[in-house]
């Protein structure tokens, strides 16, 4: 049987004819590794497809996940970094954190591993049509922020939206990923970005300050406005306060969750927030969204 | 009518062209299991320690197979689905419905799990009635029963020495071939029947109706109560393993000689490993947030998103507790949550 082929059933009466099977991964070689982080916990792959019908195929939003598997380690699901605009790859920036991810860190060009996705729903894109956007990310958590952002630059409607501010902290300069996309987006004129340490380092002539206090001082407008904040909870939790008083409301927010996941597919159990699964009815969520759900998360 | 002398006969008949599964003896235990000489299979059997749920979804299961190799091409393998024509005999109401409840978690929404779906679709259910509902037997409270045929192919009651048959469903027609020239029964076997029926609804216990339990739970997240119940929870899981409503399942990989394989296994929710994350945070971080967890899965997250409850009733989870909680217990203590001020 091969990779995506469905399966047929039996000799039931009730054949349901051909099931695909969401839990076989497409092969996927990866192409280029590059540390993003100075301390190098923080690593990005870019992973093409083996077979070119997977390729063909696969077609995501921002804010979609992806399951890797390193078979004989296991699976675990990562926020797709890439924009859908970028083609020939797809990308991930993994953080070393448990066993799947060590042993991702291993990894060489060339390597093959497996992909099962995309996976959960979006960022909220035909919603922002028209709207200013405003994104908030600190530290790790940057990077279905990166596909949004690029996809919004790069896809050819740049004129659909309207401003974009991004505010982005982490604790020192090193630590801030996708550098090279920081310094191409400070050069361009459709679009504000404004990075910020915790506190002062050499050379450092950007903002200095937490997340919260920075996005008081550029205080974008909430008027016609969606933002889309991820972070740490702690970020998260002293940024929301911040935003309302900007005069944001809670519907107009929305953030990512990423809870303990195995299938992705919303039938192993483990995800939930109350009655709603990260993996199939988020990971993207409103402020609004989560204040009728309990902080499970 | 099917007479205890043909009992046999019509077992080896369904052997002939099935794999049956039917509580049999095995390891000092009553369970369903593949029957292998019509013999063994037990009839006269109040239930299994274990669910039948093993049959559909077996506690440990490879989904896919690798090869070793990282650094050239790993053609991964989907283990074949298994269409083996099957039947679960003697399968009491309540795990009938623990399997409707998987049908709708397992075999609809968005993705359907091939792996079940297509044993389900294999598989031909024959029920009996409940002859003997233990004292911890509470599927009357989800408006079941010990006589409720729903979700059956076939249907088993029992009539004096033997037991009267009925065809339930449209798959179930399959085995009227080995139905056929069974005589009628008389007057005198309708009238054991009635009686074996009207003494098993007297031996059910007293229990308030489930329903509306939903309600009361909503408003209950962040109550005291789940500290109050869990106390003497040791986290053994037992619970959930014997529950014919659980489902929640892990997924691992296992490295075997020039190759591995990822295996599926049952996994439980009052287990601190099952919201773990890799950072060391963990959402639901005693066994209060853990027996909320369950309880709130089983009476407010799966009415409110398939529409059943994710317990039938059938007691396992009272019986196996080596503490001794009673999920009828806590179900009652909710009840009395009922409009004591605490708000959605």
């Amino acid at each position: 049987m091969s990779l995506h082929e469905g399966v047929t059933s039996g000799t039931s009466e009730r054949t349901y004819g051909r099931l695909t099977n969401p839990y076989v991964p497409m092969s996927v070689v990866v192409r280029r590794v590059a540390d993003e982080v100075d301390d190098r916990t923080i690593k990005s792959f870019d992973l093409a497809f083996v077979r070119p019908e997977d390729a063909a195929h696969f077609g995501f939003t921002p804010g979609q996940f992806c399951e890797l598997s390193v078979f004989g380690e296991g699976e675990a699901p990562f926020g797709i970094a890439s924009s859908p605009t970028e083609q020939g790859f797809v990308r991930f920036t993994i953080k070393k954190a448990g066993v799947v991810t060590s042993r991702l860190h291993t990894l060489k060009e060339g390597d093959v591993i497996g992909l099962r996705g995309p996976l959960g729903n979006a960022f909220p894109i035909d919603h922002m049509r028209g709207k200013d956007l405003v994104v908030i990310g600190g530290g790790f958590a940057f990077t279905t922020l990166r596909s949004l952002i690029v996809y919004l630059l790069e896809g050819g409607e740049r004129d659909a939206y309207g401003k974009i501010t991004v505010i982005y902290g982490a604790r020192t300069p090193g630590l801030l990923m996708y550098k090279d996309d920081l310094v191409a987006w400070e050069a361009r004129a459709d679009i504000e970005v404004w990075q910020t340490i915790d506190i002062e380092a050499p050379g450092w002539t950007r903002k200095v300050g937490f997340v919260p206090a920075v996005v008081e001082e550029v205080a974008p407008s909430a008027a016609n406005a969606v933002a889309v904040i991820c972070g740490p909870p702690v970020m998260i939790r002293f940024t929301l306060p911040t935003m309302i008083k900007l005069g944001f409301g809670k519907e107009q927010i929305y953030t990512s969750l990423e809870n303990r996941m195995k299938c992705g597919i919303g039938k192993c159990g483990r995800c939930n927030v109350g009655h709603k699964y990260v993996c199939v009815d988020g990971p993207v969520f409103s402020m609004a969204e989560l204040d009728e759900l309990p902080a499970e998360y | 009518m099917l007479d205890a002398a043909r009992l046999g006969e019509f077992v080896t008949a369904l052997m002939g062209d099935h794999r049956v599964f039917a509580p049999v003896r095995r390891e000092g235990e009553l369970r369903f299991d593949r029957v292998s000489d019509p013999e063994e299979v037990v009839w006269s059997y109040r239930n299994t320690t274990r669910p039948p749920k093993t049959v559909m979804l077996p506690q440990t299961e490879c989904l896919i197979r690798f090869g070793q190799r990282l650094d050239r091409l790993n053609e991964v393998q989907a283990t074949p689905m298994d269409d083996t024509p099957t039947i679960i005999l003697g399968i009491r109401p309540c795990d009938v419905h623990g399997f409707l409840l998987f049908d709708r978690v397992l075999g609809q929404g968005k993705y359907v799990d091939p792996y079940y779906l297509t044993r389900r679709n294999n598989t031909l259910l024959v029920g009996m009635a409940c002859d003997r509902p233990r004292p911890t037997c509470f599927c009357h409270a989800f408006g079941s029963g010990p006589y409720d045929s729903e979700g059956t192919d076939v249907w088993l009651r029992k009539a004096g020495n033997g037991y009267l048959v009925e065809v339930i469903s449209e798959r179930g027609r399959a085995l009227d071939v080995y139905l056929q020239g069974l005589p009628e029964p008389d007057a005198e076997q309708l009238g054991l029947a009635e009686e074996t029926e009207r003494a098993a609804v007297e031996r059910l216990s007293a229990i308030e109706p489930v329903e509306g339990i939903e309600t009361v739970l909503a408003g209950l997240f962040d109550s005291p109560l789940w500290a109050e119940i869990s106390e003497k929870c040791i986290g053994c899981g037992t619970c959930t393993y014997n529950c014919p409503g659980c489902y929640c399942f892990n997924i691992e990989d296992r490295v075997l000689a020039g190759g591995g394989e990822r295996v599926r296994s049952w996994d439980s929710c009052m287990y601190p490993g099952f919201t773990l994350q890799a950072s060391g945070y963990n959402p639901r971080p005693d066994q209060a947030a853990r027996w909320r967890q369950r309880t709130m899965h089983k009476f407010e997250y799966l009415p409110r998103n398939v529409g059943l409850y994710g317990c039938v009733g059938c007691g396992r989870c009272i019986q196996t507790c080596p503490v001794r909680l009673d999920i009828r217990q806590v179900l009652r203590r909710v009840r009395q949550e009922e409009g004591s001020g605490v708000e959605a």
